[in-house]
């Protein structure tokens, strides 16, 4: 098993408990494999965040990073986790 | 010969002998450069002379609204203020919203030039065409909001809006801000050309409406510019409902909130402390720019110890960072007074946050000691420390005064080497982003008219993922270039321009921004643009502004970074280990300069590119 550390902002943390937490996932995990655990763990009130309406594709204003990279320019929702990697799940912000 | 938007005068106003002139708008300015900042950069370049003093009689001061302020396109609530800076010697240029802006625009005018220097402080009272000069003997030193409503008093009319400076700009502290109500165009020393000017404030009142060329064409492009704010994923509820300063957490979760002057980001991050949720602790009201439906302002209130019962309309984002992150300080009542205080005092809270955590890194490393500070124990997070060093700079007193012309000229005074710790670029402090993590963004800090300015060219792309035009990595170099370009540009022409309220393009409107524009202009105007045109307004205010900082000696050399930013690796979070190189910079310079052909040695526009914006006389003037 691997352990990865999940952040998240807004409405996702109050979804998923905290803004901060770690998941477990066999070896070789994807972040599609990540979405899928926690969209079942926390159900479909997680779903229309993390997808569009067809339910599969990722929803394009969110931005999800592994190790601060957006995935788009890694391997998608293919990108392989390692032990200890950073995931960050960020729901649409603006204004600096 | 102004169907709508434009009421076609110029008021020019001359401090040395009292005179007032007004002018006829020349269409052609107004077809080439729109308003707001495009305005502001035409003047300025036209009529401040070569190597100017900053603070002396030749330098201008122009506010200017743009054709769409004033109309009831939502958030079109703003003005570009203008003059050459004295904290940077380069283009200084801030917009602001609020109430002021508009009423300029109903008082009869699209812009207010101040020319010369009174021998007396002043305010002017312009009110319907008729302009008056009154003492302001007795507003000398007074702060902004006491200066606002004794004004108000004075004129007996409590609706008058004003714009002035406090005792920062009386002093010329080069970071001095300007105010209107609560509002500022804070940056680049503006309050201190004020002050300068021994101008303490300007009233507006009028009562002219704004006209509009073709009502049916405005209800349409009208219809489609809401359309994009509801639709928008993050204007309604959040960003309405926490305003700017929500990125605090969005920027620490990306690793780029910047800490203790950018030696701790990412490692020391600050969310629980100053995050989003001890924010709203504190929420005590919102306050609307004229004609915004958002109302993003977030009036908060200091609860606990020395600060407690304090208000202010803020802090901002930007401001969460200077007394915030870039200070260490954690206690957000702390936080809020700075931010009052800065408004009072009026000064520019980036600038004296930024200037502050400069210090203390100084003193952290010895290089200042407690004889430099009074006693004062001026370590990272010492919330006490930093107000008192915040009291002393409109002042100029002690440390307060070595600081008060912000982070790099405080550092040629000290020497010792602190010169490496100053972050700044052009001399404007650095605002809330690390851009070892943000490449277009550091790129855009680089090469902004204005020195480190978010609000040129803001990389939206890569702080928000926003993928207009297209998705970026914001760690890679490549491609940054042109990006950088176009964000300068369409932010510009579409924003700081027409005017309209900057945080709806990257929130709301970017996909459709140059054809809504142009669609904006013809219903109100009736000027015709298509969208690429409107792009290129915004083309042609960026090589104006770039064609002022080369006659004032600007080279590719001043378009850089601080050196922290280019060797030391972010040092933790999920940023950690990146920084931009001086291979990366120099890359990213080399694609910048061909995107806008400039000359790649000088860093200078070229003939042919001024002459294909219609700005041939640019060149004739820099001898290209
Ligand atoms: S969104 Fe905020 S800054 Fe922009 S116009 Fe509205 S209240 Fe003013």
């Amino acid at each position: 098993m691997i352990t990865i550390n999940v952040r998240t902002s807004m409405a996702l943390s109050e979804i998923l408990g905290n803004w901060k937490f770690q998941v477990s996932l066999p070896q070789t995990s994807t972040f599609g494999d990540l979405l899928n655990q926690l969209t079942q763990t926390h159900g479909d009130e997680l779903k229309p965040y993390l997808f569009e309406t067809d339910g599969k594709t990722l929803a394009s204003h969110i931005m999800f990073m592994v190790n601060g990279r957006n995935i788009r320019f890694l391997n998608k929702e293919k990108t392989v986790l390692q032990d200890n990697d950073e995931i960050t799940i960020l729901l649409p912000a603006g204004g600096g | 010969m102004y169907k709508g938007g434009y009421t076609g005068k110029i008021l020019r106003i001359n401090l040395t002998d009292h005179s007032v002139k007004e002018e006829a708008l020349p269409f052609q300015t107004a077809k080439d450069f729109i308003g707001g900042a495009g305005f502001g950069i035409k003047y300025l370049f036209d009529e401040v002379p070569a190597n100017s003093d900053a603070l002396g009689p030749d330098n201008k001061l122009i506010f200017a609204p743009g054709p769409l302020s004033g109309t009831n396109v939502p958030c079109a609530s703003r003005m570009a203020v203008t003059a050459k800076s004295p904290l940077t010697g380069a283009v200084g240029m801030g917009l602001s919203g609020g109430h002021f802006p508009v009423e300029l625009k109903f008082a009869g005018y699209d812009a207010l030039i101040v020319e010369g220097r009174s021998k007396e402080p002043v305010y002017v009272w312009i009110k319907d065409g008729e302009v008056k000069f009154r003492s302001a003997k007795t507003l000398w030193g007074m702060k902004t909001t006491d200066t606002q409503q004794i004004i108000k008093n004075e004129l007996n009319d409590q609706n008058v809006r004003i714009a002035c400076i406090g005792p920062a700009g009386e002093n010329q502290i080069k970071i001095a801000s300007i105010i209107n109500e609560w509002r500022a165009v804070g940056r680049k020393g503006l309050g201190a050309v004020m002050g300068s000017k021994n101008l303490k404030a300007i009233a507006v009142r009028g009562g002219e409406k704004v006209k509009v060329n073709d009502k049916d064409k405005l209800k349409e492009a009208r219809k489609v510019f809401t359309k994009a704010m509801k639709d928008s994923p993050v204007l309604y509820p959040a960003f309405a409902n926490l305003g700017t300063p929500m990125v605090v957490d969005h920027l620490c979760h990306m690793g780029i909130f910047p800490t203790k002057n950018f030696l701790g980001t990412g490692a020391y991050d600050p969310i629980e402390q100053i995050g989003t949720a001890v924010q709203a602790t504190r929420n005590a009201g919102k306050e609307h720019c004229y004609g915004c439906p958002v109302g993003c302002s977030q009036v908060k209130l200091a609860k606990t110890g020395e600060y407690a019962g304090i208000m202010t309309e803020g802090p901002e984002f930007e401001t969460m960072y200077s007394f915030g992150g870039a200070t260490g300080v954690e206690n957000i009542d702390a936080i809020i007074a700075a931010d009052r205080l800065a408004d009072e005092m009026g000064f520019d809270t980036i600038s004296s946050g930024v200037s502050i955590a400069f210090a203390m890194e100084l003193y952290e490393k010895g290089i200042l000691t407690k004889e430099d500070t009074g006693g004062l124990e001026l370590r990272f997070g010492n919330d006490t420390a930093m107000m008192a060093v915040l009291r002393q700079m409109s002042y100029r007193e002690g440390l307060g005064g070595l600081l008060a012309d912000g982070a790099k000229i405080a550092a040629e005074k000290i020497g010792k080497g602190s010169e490496k710790f100053a972050m700044h670029v052009k001399g404007l402090e650095l605002p809330a982003y690390d851009v070892r993590g943000a490449k277009s963004h550091g790129l855009n800090f680089a090469t902004s008219f204005t020195g480190a300015d978010h609000c040129r060219g803001y990389a939206f792309q890569e702080i928000f993922g926003i993928p207009v035009p297209k998705e970026v990595d914001r760690f890679t170099a490549e491609g940054k270039g042109a990006l950088t370009k176009w964000n300068q540009d369409i932010r510009t022409a579409t924003t700081d321009a027409p005017t309209m309220c900057g945080f709806l393009l990257d929130m709301a409107v970017v996909g459709i921004a140059t054809r809504n524009t142009a669609d904006l202009m013809e219903a109100i105007t009736g000027i015709s643009y298509t969208p690429d045109e409107i792009l290129s307004v915004g083309e042609r205010i960026n090589n104006l502004a770039r064609a002022f900082n080369v006659r004032e000696g600007f080279t590719r050399a001043d378009d850089t970074l601080p050196e922290r930013l280019m060797t030391e690796p972010i040092p933790g979070g999920v940023s950690k280990g990146h920084f931009i190189s001086r291979e990366e910079l120099k890359l990213m310079l080399d694609e910048y300069y061909i995107a806008r052909g400039w000359d790649v040695k000088t860093g200078s526009p070229t003939r042919a590119t001024l002459k294909s914006l219609n700005l041939e006389y640019a060149a004739d003037v820099l001898n290209l």
